[in-house]
């Protein structure tokens, strides 16, 4: 779960060495907190978070075919 | 695009800096060397650095295609299904064909997740060569079956419009989906469609056209 947003994250990055990713598991949820270089957080959020939208759907799909939930944040 | 050159002591030295500047990794430069460098005796005399001529790769049509399959597979390899992806180029678009067990978990409530993994690679791969390229993520021939009855609504929608006079609406589209709607309806000349709204609430409407006499005003109605 956490490797495929950092691949996503990176390959869309300007500044893949600053890219961080904190997970957070509880019982049957995971919270993912990303963190990446002030330069890039558009760039990932995309236009109308068209692009952090895209990361959580497809992010969503992997976690049910897990069966857990999963939500992503961005923070800075 | 541009050839640079860059000189560090080692050739490796020298490329990782090329990668680091193109941001591409070493695989999508095209590396000449023009000198390896030597580091002189005791390190000291005639040391030299070494220099290389770097220019990104060209990615052909095909090449695309190649590199967007290797990016679903990618991502969906942390995806808890079997999957096998089929990559074709058809008129400039890059296809690719996700076969799964069909449980539908790619697709999503309306093409939810089939429409963001084909946004990521789009963005991928544009971020890769600069340009964009036009990408298409299907499976299960999801995208032909909605194209179907898309089309068979908008047919439905303008039959009503000619009956009633009146103007009627879809509901909200993605892009893709409209433009299907506005090609199914573009032969038919007693109405003519339109897209309205802002960002993801864009929607179709369909207005009737009466021979002689101004369309009539805007009554935009609820599917």
């Amino acid at each position: 779960m956490k490797e495929m947003v950092e691949y996503l994250v990176k390959s869309l990055a300007d500044h893949p060495d600053q890219v961080a990713l904190a997970e957070h598991e509880t019982d049957d949820s995971i919270l993912l907190e990303l963190k990446i270089s002030p330069d890039d957080i558009g760039k990932i959020i995309g236009k109308n978070g068209n692009t952090i939208n895209a990361i959580r759907t497809v992010l969503q799909a992997a976690a049910s075919s897990q069966r857990k939930r999963v939500k992503l944040e961005v923070v800075s | 695009m541009s050839v640079l050159e860059f000189e560090e002591k080692t050739v490796e030295d020298a490329i990782a800096l090329a990668c680091q500047e193109f941001k591409l990794p070493r695989e999508k430069l095209e590396i000449e060397i023009v000198s390896k460098g030597s580091s002189g005796i005791f390190g000291i005399v005639g040391a030299k650095k070494a220099k290389i001529r770097v220019a990104p790769k060209e990615l052909s049509l095909d090449g695309l295609a190649e590199r967007g399959k290797e990016i679903l597979t990618e991502i969906l390899r942390h995806v808890d299904l079997p999957t096998v992806i089929e990559s074709e180029l058809k008129e400039d678009q890059v296809c690719l064909n996700i076969i799964s067990n069909g449980t539908g978990l790619l697709i999503g409530k309306r093409g939810k997740t089939l429409g963001a993994l084909q946004h990521l690679v789009a963005k991928i791969l544009h971020r890769e060569v600069g340009e964009n390229v036009s990408v298409i993520v299907d499976t299960e021939n999801y995208r032909s079956k909605r194209e179907t009855s898309l089309t068979e609504l908008a047919q439905q929608l303008s039959e009503k419009v000619k009956k009633s006079h009146r103007s009627l609406t879809t509901g909200p589209m993605n892009a893709q989906d409209r433009r299907i709607i506005h090609l199914a309806l573009k032969e038919d000349l007693e109405v003519r469609t339109k897209s309205k709204g802002e960002g993801n609430l864009r929607r179709v409407v369909i207005y009737p056209i009466r021979r002689g006499k101004k369309p009539q005003p805007v009554a935009a109605l609820e599917e």
